[in-house]
């Protein structure tokens, strides 16, 4: 029976550990642009930051008059996103804040709204009116808000949350919106660097199944993490300020396998790119900043 | 007693009463239930998480639904069904949650009853005036196959992107449920899931899911392994603790009470060597595998949401002819493990997330010849002695079955003559050829696939004359057939006489100890 019960705790050890790959360890910088391009990205090394993908984010954030969204600690957004050129997808999405730093955000999301209308209009379509036309900002705001308003008793996943919250969808209006240039990049390091040496890094224990395609052909490569450098500019949308609030951040997240590991490396990298990089630690979500920066006099 | 068992019997083959939407508080209530991650129990059963297929399906369904209202349309007969498919699901739902808790003693008596009665359920009045078959529309269950009808199972495999033809896999999850061995595993090339199993069904699982196919309902695809076609890797990654061949074995002994030693092959550890052979084995280093002398594979897409059962959580299904006749089908199989949760409600998903609903019969493989022991407690499938000649009969003004089921459903009770005169109609297009196919899949010797394509055979032609349709197919049948070989002479007069080669067939094609008496080890 004691042999069962041991063999059993393997298996389910072995179980758990694969259902929690969903959850993943994220830290956010702020740093400066200049220092992720051209050679100042190989001074990070053992570290290795490889791009491998681009795309464009615009984001119109949403809150209530009395920034119920902002003080329950969530962002909730439009969002059109370009990852293939002249391809656009949407989603409506809510997402928590990031109290302390490396703390796990929640993210739910409806993306298929290609069918939701607002007084006859396609949702898709006011989206794009509102990203390119400012003069119509403001009348296009207002649809959005009666949108919210009839979404709100529907099974779309951030509109369950929000009334888990107890938030009424039907008072959101957009406050402010802006624009992502995203870079993605893989971070490794090789197989026999100091690094790997110092921590007696193997190749990770990561579901064979999740990783890159590009670490499958690079066996010598370790995967240790998955970076994004967002350069984003972002503008008021509830009282017409002209200014700019431009963010330029990173976020790293952990990807390595067992991940005790993986947030010691992570440790590592940060302090080196504190020093090098002049990167500061930083928890603020793009939606926070900038709507502390353009409402900064309304109680956070 | 009988009328114990009858009202017993007929509680439970009650399905349950709908009705269309009252209000949109309604719908929007189950919408709440089944996407809702924040509810994390549902009738009492706890939900883990709730998979892609699902949320996006019901809430496009949901979408849908206040797109009516908002047009006025919410009484339309195409909402209402909306409205009774998301109730469908929930139904579906609730039953695997149920059956993921495992029978009962209520559950396992029931099944005994049903065996020892079902023979007076399955019975059908033959109406004095016989009402022409008309053709049906396809359906959610069925559809009548587009090409050869041999062709149908793989035509569809094809289509969902199954391939079974990998020689490593990697174990993902060890399986606990049912009363057959069984475990998760991924082709570490593709990525896909299987689940594989061993013991009686891996012959018998192979050939009813073909035939069924054949016949245009949906089924699962399950697939005979052949000796030492696939190396099972126990560990998933070159770092992971390694498991040992002796705790696979131990774990699956515990879990099923069956020794699996006899079923292996060969073991293994991946080496330099293997992995210079072999070099997408370079992540699972270190490890150990296994290979067997015998084996089924079942896939399982990842584009599908397995629900529960099929058949009673939906009022129309009543009215479906492909449902009801199907009894017949089953019969002819000799399928024995009808349970509604061997039915299989799915949602599909492709590339570009279209999704649908899909009823197919799942898991056929306790068919073939089953020998039912109260005591000792055993079964045992694919037995071919225990199939019988003689299938179906008239009596008294009915149509009478010479088979014993696990369940009395009602969708089956209230099958009509026409019915069964339809699905009579569908096995009138399985030929010898087809046959022949589907049984060349099985993994059994020739001489057994030769017997069992004479009694297939000759219940088909029993089930043609007791229905009344010409047979413009009809199959060459030897009762008395025999085979010999140089040194055996394992058929004699219909009847397999000897036990083929335990190597090849470990689980044993003639003796009778089942699953509940380790397959004689």
């Amino acid at each position: 029976m004691v042999g069962f019960k041991f063999i059993l705790g393997l298996f389910l050890v072995a179980q758990i550990s694969l259902a929690s790959t969903g959850v993943e360890e994220q830290r956010k910088y702020l740093v400066d642009p200049t220092m992720l391009s051209g050679a100042k990205l190989n001074l990070i090394e053992p570290f290795v930051f490889h791009p491998h993908s681009q795309y464009i984010t615009y984001d119109i954030y949403f809150d209530t008059p009395t920034w119920q969204i902002r003080n329950s600690s969530h962002s909730f957004r439009l969002r059109r996103v370009e990852k293939k050129k002249g391809k656009w997808d949407y989603a409506v999405q809510i997402k928590s804040e990031m109290i302390e730093a490396g703390q796990i955000r929640i993210e739910l999301e409806y993306k298929d709204l290609s069918k939701q209308k607002i007084e006859g209009e396609l949702l898709t379509d006011l989206i794009n009116r509102f990203i390119a036309d400012e003069a119509a900002r403001p009348a296009l705001s207002l649809k959005f808000t009666k949108w919210m308003d009839r979404k709100k008793e529907s099974s779309l996943a951030p509109f369950q949350k929000l009334r888990d919250l107890d938030i009424d969808a039907s008072k959101l209006r957009s406050v402010v919106w802006g624009h992502s240039v995203r870079q993605r990049y893989h971070v490794y390091t090789e197989k026999g660097s100091l690094l790997a040496k110092t921590y007696f890094i193997k190749q990770s224990e990561k579901n064979v199944f999740l990783v890159p395609d590009f670490f499958k052909t690079k066996k010598q490569f370790i995967w240790l993490m998955e970076a994004s450098y967002d350069r984003s500019i972002f503008r008021d949308a509830l009282n017409g300020k002209t200014d700019e609030w431009v963010i330029n951040e990173l976020e790293i997240e952990n990807k390595y396998r067992p991940r005790k590991l993986g947030t010691i490396l992570l440790n590592d990298l940060e302090k080196k790119m504190q020093q090098i990089w002049q990167a500061k630690t930083s928890t603020r979500s793009k939606y926070l900043s900038s709507s502390a920066h353009f409402h900064k006099d309304e109680k956070e | 007693m009988l009328s114990w068992y009858t009202l017993a019997l007929a509680l439970i083959a009650t399905p349950l009463a709908f009705s269309g939407p009252t209000s949109i508080s309604e719908i929007r209530s189950l919408c709440n239930e089944l996407t809702n991650d924040s509810i994390k129990e549902l009738d009492g059963y706890k939900i883990l998480k709730r998979k892609d297929q699902l949320l996006i399906h019901v809430r496009r369904t949901c979408e849908d639904l206040e797109a009516a209202l908002d047009s006025g349309t919410l009484d339309d007969p195409s909402s209402t069904s909306q409205f009774l498919d998301l109730k469908y699901i929930r139904d579906s739902w609730i039953q695997k949650l149920k059956f993921d808790e495992g029978l009962g003693i209520i559950d396992i008596m029931m099944m005994g009853a049903s065996h020892q009665f079902s023979p007076y359920f399955l019975r059908y009045d033959i109406p004095d005036n016989k009402k022409m078959v008309t053709d049906i529309k396809p359906s959610i269950f069925w559809k009548p196959p587009p090409g050869p009808r041999e062709k149908e199972f793989d035509r569809k495999a094809q289509e969902r992107g199954i391939n079974p033809n990998f020689k490593w896999a990697v174990l993902d999850e060890l399986e606990i449920k049912g009363s057959a061995p069984k475990a998760h595993i991924v082709d570490i090339n593709s990525g896909s899931r299987w689940l594989i199993k061993w013991g009686d069904e891996v012959n018998t699982d192979i050939v009813a899911s073909r035939i069924f196919s054949a016949l245009g309902f949906n089924t699962d695809y399950p697939y005979n392994s052949k000796s030492g076609e696939i190396n099972l890797i126990l560990g998933k990654t070159e770092n992971k603790k390694k498991r040992s061949v002796a705790h696979f074995v131990k774990f699956i002994y515990n879990g099923y009470q069956i020794n699996l030693s006899p079923f292996i092959l060969n073991a293994g550890r991946v080496d330099k060597a293997t992995v210079s052979k072999f070099p997408e084995l370079a992540p699972y280093r270190g490890q150990y595998y296994v290979s067997f002398k015998s084996a089924a594979i079942d896939a399982r897409p990842k584009d599908e949401l397995r629900l529960g059962g099929m058949l009673s959580g939906h009022s129309e299904n009543l009215n479906h002819r492909e449902l009801r006749g199907a009894i017949l089908a089953l019969a002819w199989l000799g399928v024995w493990d009808i349970k509604e949760i061997n039915t299989l409600l799915s949602i599909t998903m492709n590339e570009t997330y279209e999704t649908q609903l899909q009823g197919s019969f799942s898991d056929l493989g306790v068919s073939l010849g089953v020998k039912v022991s109260k005591f000792p407690r055993d079964i045992k499938a694919g037995l071919i002695n225990e199939f019988p000649w003689e299938l179906v009969s008239i009596e008294k003004g009915n149509v009478k079955f010479n088979t014993h089921v696990n369940a009395i459903l009602k969708t089956y009770t209230s099958a009509s003559y026409e019915d069964l005169q339809w699905m009579a109609n569908q096995i009138a297009q399985i030929d010898e050829p087809i046959l022949r196919h589907c049984l060349s899949f099985s993994g059994w010797p020739n001489y057994v696939q030769e017997l069992y394509l004479y009694k297939l055979a000759e219940r088909r032609k029993q089930i043609l004359t007791v229905f009344g349709i010409e047979d413009s197919r009809p199959i060459v049948i030897n009762r008395m057939y025999s085979f010999r070989d140089t040194n055996n002479h394992p058929v004699k007069d219909g009847y397999l006489v000897e036990e083929p080669n335990l190597d090849t067939y470990p689980h044993g094609l003639l003796h009778e100890k089942g699953r509940f008496r380790g397959f004689g080890w």
